[in-house]
């Protein structure tokens, strides 16, 4: 990828700041696989950024103008997925990449407004915090899913979105930043997660890029949930949720049509081709695309 | 506090929030909407729908029933339209043309008026505007009642519920399928109709895309050509079956464009723009039938109607003057019509259908006699149109007309290339103003507009190109 | 009780009023009151709003028919009525094109009547929307249409029991059969000549962690805007950081919304 040198010290800024807030160590290593660039580069980029002043003299250290900086263009790059992720069509794999184009063009003022139009969102789509004008940030929290072992059980925090396949896999499987899992089993080389009633093998190169945390107290895994597509004509399900996978336009609309923790859901209208299927939720029938009702969690009520 | 403060200070607070917040707020609105619901609403019986509406749902939409009785549904409704429009058609006609053209030439002369100014007023303007009435009014008086009734009944939406998924594949939205069978009776009343589609994207879609429902001002010029000329090209017995085919064939055609234009756009340029599906199944209500008919004259078609005629006026002095104003001995009309020989050559049509096209743009009504009268024009021939330059006429008589056409050099390709272009060419303007009017956007609009055109050169160009490397 | 509104302050108030409704595209004429018409699509508010004014505006079996915004007039014991049919919605929350028109202008227009039709077959979901609807005004009615459909399905509604839950008027009608449509005439008149008093249900904010900080915004615009209503709402709107809210905050436009009722002694009797 050919880059311009004011977009690779951004992209560069961007890195270090990434790592300084994970308390991973940068080392040329790194730089060199992050930013897909060569060791000469590299040396000549710490340079550049050092000559800048942004970068401390002595060590990988950002200096108070490149943090400043770093969290800008991080702002802006999050801010932009979130917008992405609300406000358009546009598929979850290409996100990451438009976010990369566009942060550079982004003024302080752009990002503002930006800010003020998606009502100042604090997380972006894949449960990265969006610092704030004045660079605040809540603390990292979470372990990569492969530090547990079978038998954990805890929620989903964080969704790494690079490398896109990798991430794709993921979203695929309806994982996202709210999912609350248990590992079935865990041996060298994959994993088995078990959420929402169905169970997925992951090798461990997924399972890396997802963040999870302990259940808290009023948490717990319960096997009784299920997905709204799972349901069956004559059973009726109670809805418990919606995934966060479901956002932007879709989900407020959902969510006022009465897709609401509590409302009760049956079958009303089989589709021959298998989707839509019409729900009779709130007194009224309403239809569901299959991938709509996988992002709208249940819990089946015996009759 | 002052007002900056508490904003400055409501984002501070934002940290605090629950991350599920809105959807909090929402399910507890619902709580309290359930608990007031219940204490207030008393269902007598288990039974929540009634059994015939339960029964008719799933008669609709069933994997045996819900396709044949959607397709009889729309062809009927086609069929009632064709039919039933002719009669009240061809009195429109006598009157307005046949006895109130003359009239009035006459009125204009009595009046002494000069010769370009009754032209312009009698032969242009009057006569273009009535042939648009007399040609689209009643099917369209007939047409969008007759949907309407569907449509209030509550059966569309079933039709939009059973087609979801193929509309789906394409990135489209299930109720796309009535917004294009609203285009097979008007495309400016198929644009406006996708308001129901409540997800920006899909909307786009199905606007940009609708012309490609063969509307009621193209049925009949379809169904012209395909049976002087192509039902021409069979035995008599076979005759009507094959140019019936043609004219369906076309139709479908149109269909598969749609599907396949529709997944190009959201794959391309409408990629970006916010989806999102709902698809209320409202319960079925008997349709008041004087208040529909009612609406649906007053809504759509005087709507439709009125735009046309505020488009077809102006075009129809603009088509008389050019065929009137000479320029060193020949008619403008002429002039262009040499012009767009060439081009019109390539993709298998000529010059005077171009031109017909170009003048044409208010309503695809008046194609044809503007066709005929240009032929007529520049082929000088006599018998026929004797009204002189500029106005439009049409003749019942199968033979006389492809005597005329063939004389005008037309062949079966260029035929066939008519009812492709036919289906694929910008949309009228009263369509192109009804886009401006519902997306606000020029960029929307030129793409509706340019699109369906660029589809028809590649298409007439491809046939034209191999009908000649086949037939040598 | 509720005080008849002085004629000479009242005209002023008209005025106020009006310029509000001409920022949003109303043109008054003649009339005398402004009457909103919101409901979640296909309740047949189409019907209502034709039933009232006589016009023929078209009712579609179909969620979401109509979008453009129509406008009608009626006369009612000697005064004019302007009735102003807003797009049909689920919600006013979700900030899509068609929410924020009907929102707005029933925030910021202040129409000295807003009618929420209601399906009773669906009436959950409706009420979402009227509960919605009472946070942002006191001059409410709701109107439960579609009774005939009701009854075929075996279900009956006690108007009074829901008129007591809301804090407003409820009207029951069947507006294809011309049926409760003088009920409604009656009480839009009423309310908007303030001889009707209510005290629209008020949602409680009660989510853990948030009581506080609308408590603290709420504190914080008392001080600002002591005229202002619904201070609770605007409190969680600005929260969630709704934009035209919180130009309306700056601006100080939110403060003076509740002017012009008080101004009238409507709406010191009438909410909060």
């Amino acid at each position: 990828m050919a880059m311009d040198e004011q977009t690779l010290i951004q992209h560069a800024l961007k890195l270090f700041a990434e790592c300084d807030y994970d308390q991973q160590d940068i080392s040329t290593e790194l730089m060199q696989d992050k930013l897909a660039i060569t060791p000469e580069q590299i040396l000549q980029l710490l340079q550049n950024l050092r000559t800048a002043e942004l970068v401390e003299q002595d060590s990988f250290a950002l200096t108070a103008s490149g943090r400043e900086y770093a969290l800008h263009v991080l702002q802006a790059h999050r801010l932009y997925e979130t917008y992405l992720a609300r406000k358009t069509g546009h598929s979850e794999s290409i996100w990451h990449q438009l976010a990369d184009e566009r942060e550079h063009e982004l003024s302080k003022d752009d990002v503002k407004k930006l800010a003020e139009e998606l009502g100042h969102p604090r997380f972006d789509p894949h449960g990265d915090p969006i610092p704030t004008a004045s660079g605040e940030m809540p603390a990292k929290q979470g372990n990569p899913l492969v530090n547990f072992s079978a038998g954990w059980e805890g929620r989903v925090v964080h969704i790494e979105d690079e490398p896109s396949h990798l991430y794709t896999r993921i979203s695929q499987a309806g994982i996202t930043t709210d999912s609350v899992l248990r590992i079935e089993q865990a041996n060298t080389k994959e994993i088995h997660i078990r959420l929402e009633g169905q169970t997925f093998i992951f090798p461990h190169a997924v399972a890396e890029q997802i963040t999870v945390v302990a259940l808290g107290n009023d948490d717990t895994f319960d096997e009784s949930i299920e997905r709204l597509s799972t349901l069956k004509p004559g059973e009726k399900a109670e809805i418990v949720g919606m995934s966060s996978l479901c956002r932007g336009l879709e989900r407020s609309r959902l969510l006022d049509l009465g897709v609401v923790p509590g409302t009760v859901a049956t079958v009303q209208l089989l589709n021959p081709s298998g989707s839509p299927i019409g729900y009779a939720i709130r007194g009224a029938c309403i239809a569901l695309r299959k991938e709509q009702a996988e992002h709208i969690r249940i819990r089946k009520v015996r009759q | 506090m002052e007002p900056e403060q508490i904003i400055k200070r409501a984002s501070e607070l934002r940290w605090k929030l629950p991350q599920d917040f809105h959807d909090r707020w929402v399910e507890m609105v619902y709580a309290d909407s359930a608990r007031i619901a219940s204490r207030n609403m008393v269902q007598q019986g288990k039974v929540h729908r009634l059994t015939w509406e339960r029964r008719l749902d799933s008669l609709l939409t069933n994997r045996w029933t819900g396709m044949p009785i959607m397709v009889l549904m729309l062809a009927s409704v086609l069929w009632i339209t064709i039919i039933g429009a002719n009669v009240p058609s061809g009195i429109l006609a006598t009157v307005l043309l046949d006895h109130g053209h003359p009239m009035l030439q006459h009125l204009a002369e009595l009046a002494h008026l000069p010769w370009w100014l009754s032209g312009v007023l009698v032969d242009g303007l009057y006569l273009t505007v009535a042939w648009v009435v007399s040609v689209m009014l009643p099917p369209m008086a007939i047409f969008f009642p007759l949907f309407t009734l569907l449509e209030d009944f509550g059966y569309l939406p079933r039709v939009a519920f059973n087609l979801d998924h193929l509309f789906y594949r394409v990135g489209a939205h299930g109720k796309q399928a009535l917004t294009m069978s609203m285009g097979w009776g008007c495309n400016a009343a198929g644009v406006v109709a996708t308001r129901v589609i409540d997800s920006p994207r899909e909307r786009l879609i199905a606007i940009i895309t609708n012309n490609f429902a063969l509307c009621n001002g193209r049925w009949p010029t379809q169904i012209l050509l395909a049976t002087v000329f192509l039902g021409a090209l069979v035995p008599p017995a076979l005759a009507g079956i094959v140019s019936a085919a043609a004219v369906l064939g076309v139709a479908l055609l149109g269909v598969m464009l749609t599907f396949f234009s529709s997944w190009i756009l959201s794959t391309t340029v409408l990629k970006g723009e916010a989806s999102t599906f709902t698809l209320e199944l409202p319960p079925f209500r008997p349709p008041n039938l004087f208040r529909t008919l009612y609406t649906s004259i007053i809504d759509r078609t005087l709507i439709v109607l009125w735009r046309a005629i505020v488009f077809a006026a102006p075009a129809g002095v603009v088509l008389w003057s050019i065929c009137n104003i000479q320029i060193s001995g020949m008619s403008l009309a002429q002039w262009l019509v040499n012009l767009l020989d060439g081009p019109g050559w390539l993709i298998g049509l000529n010059g005077v259908i171009l031109v017909a096209y170009i003048v044409a743009i208010p309503a695809n009504e008046i194609v044809i006699p503007t066709v005929l009268m240009l032929t007529v024009m520049t082929t000088g021939m006599s018998g026929v149109g004797e009204q002189g330059a500029g106005v439009m006429f049409e003749t019942s008589e199968n033979s006389a007309l492809a005597m005329l056409l063939q004389a005008g050099g037309w062949t079966t390709l260029t035929a066939t290339c008519l009812m492709l272009f036919s289906l694929c060419h910008n949309p009228c303007s009263t369509t192109i103003y009804t886009i401006w009017k519902e997306t606000k956007s020029l960029k929307w609009t030129l793409v509706s507009t340019f699109m369906p055109i660029g589809f028809g050169i590649v298409i007439c160009g491809t046939v034209a190109f191999i009908w000649r490397v086949v037939a040598g | 009780m509720m005080k008849q509104p002085d004629s000479g302050k009242c005209k002023g108030c008209a005025a106020s009023s009006d310029s509000k409704l001409e920022k949003l595209g109303v043109k008054l004429g003649q009339a005398d009151f402004v009457v909103a018409l919101a409901g979640n699509p296909n309740t047949g508010k189409s019907t209502v709003f034709n039933a009232v004014t006589g016009l023929r505006q078209h009712t579609g079996n179909w969620p979401g028919k109509t979008i453009a915004r129509a406008e009608g007039g009626f006369s009612y014991n000697g005064k004019k009525f302007k009735l102003v049919d807003l797009p049909g919605t689920y919600s006013l929350l979700s900030a899509t094109e068609d929410e924020e028109v009907a929102r707005n202008f029933i925030l910021f227009g202040r129409p000295d009547v807003t009618v929420v039709v209601i399906d009773p077959m669906r009436l959950e979901r409706n009420l979402n929307l009227a509960l919605q609807v009472l946070q942002i005004t006191d001059k409410a009615i709701v109107c439960v249409n579609l009774m005939d459909e009701a009854r075929a399905h075996g279900v009956s509604i006690d108007g009074r029991g829901l008129a007591r839950d809301l804090g407003v008027p409820v009207v029951l009608a069947a507006a294809r059969q011309g049926e409760g449509i003088d009920q409604l005439l009656t009480e839009i008149d009423d309310m908007a000549n303030g001889r009707s008093s209510c005290t629209p249900h008020r949602l409680k904010y009660d989510i853990p962690t948030v009581q506080e900080s609308i408590e603290e915004l709420v504190a914080a615009l008392t001080d600002a805007f002591p005229t202002m209503p619904h201070r609770e709402w605007v409190a969680l709107r600005l929260l969630e950081g709704d934009p035209r809210i919180i130009q309306a905050v700056s601006t100080g436009e939110i403060g003076t919304l509740g002017e012009d009722h008080v101004a009238t002694g409507t709406i010191s009797a009438c909410g909060n």
